[in-house]
């Protein structure tokens, strides 16, 4: 463990005056490993602000080159990298911004096929992945290696946002037992929506990393920015849950 | 006696509405009332809600008030005045 420097202490200032959380606060942070799927809309803002917080290493993981429809919500995301990759051109814009952190580009996005490897490199995850199988495959690794997952989502100008500590809360499979079927990869929103919602995010993870405040452990928070109506929701975890569960049935050897 | 049901995220946008007022003959299970929303809304609404089997879809949420119900739940009644909220999951991107 290297002990934050001068130079660090200086940096993060004003963030280690909020009582709470202090020099020790900002050590976690520096100590800490973050996973993001994927630096979208949602992932973008979340990887932004966790580099700004001092998080020592973020695994950003995201396939693909960047398209025109990606620069709305992807902060990360710029006219000039159009057609190059997109862990790239964040990995590239968080060191601008950071450069004490180690960034971890990894061009995949999350499944059942890489994601004990990945989830397995960090601390805790922020899920920002659009389809469902990546979530889940997320949510199950979380689950099985212990690590909390902040999950974030959203949909025209609403959000959803819980976070889930293994053994304590309910996980996702708790709330969404199977894939939603009307869901779809592609739908409205604004990028002050999920930039919204990614600061939420990114607060839930300082919190749950530096050890000070209220996550949103067990409650979902809901929003609808059209009318600002915000719900903080009590979430069931299910006892059958196949994930997470205390009477779940378990696959015979 | 009559019973707010509110709609968020992808039930919202099939329904047109943010909300509805129902009817009921008496308190009921959220199921019950689910059933009733999706016979008297479109079939947008009732296919995002009910499976083909007439049933609540597992990945629909449920809160009466702020408290999450489950679909399964009999015991936990809505009463006059009371409002639930029908949610579907969304996700990033």
């Amino acid at each position: 463990m290297a002990l934050l420097t001068d130079h660090e202490k200086a940096v993060y200032e004003w963030q280690i005056w909020v009582p709470g959380f202090g020099e020790a606060g900002q050590q976690a942070l520096k100590d800490a490993s973050v996973l993001v799927s994927r630096v979208g809309g949602l992932g973008s803002v979340v990887a932004y602000e966790l580099a700004a917080a001092g998080i020592g290493r973020l695994v950003l993981a995201h396939a693909g080159d960047i398209k025109p429809s990606d620069l709305n919500r992807q902060l990360l995301m710029t006219h000039d990298g159009l057609g190059t990759p997109r862990v790239e051109s964040a990995k590239r814009r968080l060191e601008e911004l950071n450069p004490r952190l180690e960034i971890v580009a990894v061009p995949e996005n999350i499944s059942a096929e890489n994601a004990e490897r990945l989830v397995g490199e960090v601390d805790l995850v922020v899920d920002c992945a659009p389809l469902f199988p990546e979530r889940f495959a997320m949510n199950r690794q979380c689950v099985e290696q212990g690590k909390p997952l902040v999950d974030c989502a959203m949909y025209d100008c609403e959000f959803q946002i819980t976070t889930v500590l293994p053994g304590k809360t309910p996980c996702l499979a708790c709330l969404y037992p199977e894939d939603p079927p009307a869901w779809r990869r592609e739908f409205p929103v604004f990028g002050a929506v999920s930039g919204t919602v990614a600061c939420l995010g990114a607060m839930e993870a300082i919190k749950v990393l530096g050890g000070f405040g209220e996550p949103l452990a067990g409650s979902l928070l809901t929003c609808d920015l059209r009318d600002m109506t915000f719900h903080r929701r009590r979430l069931l975890r299910r006892d059958d849950c196949p994930v997470c569960g205390t009477s779940r049935e378990t696959p015979s050897a | 006696m009559q019973v707010t049901v509110e709609y968020a995220a992808q039930v919202k946008q099939v329904a047109g509405v943010a909300r509805d007022v129902i009817e009921l003959d008496q308190p009921s299970p959220v199921a019950e009332i689910a059933r009733q929303v999706a016979a008297n809304g479109s079939e947008g609404l009732a296919g995002i809600l009910l499976d083909e089997n007439g049933q609540p879809r597992p990945s629909i949420l449920v809160f009466k008030g702020e408290d999450q119900v489950r679909w399964d739940d009999t015991t936990t009644l809505v009463a006059d005045g009371e409002t639930i909220t029908l949610l579907s999951p969304v996700s990033g991107g």
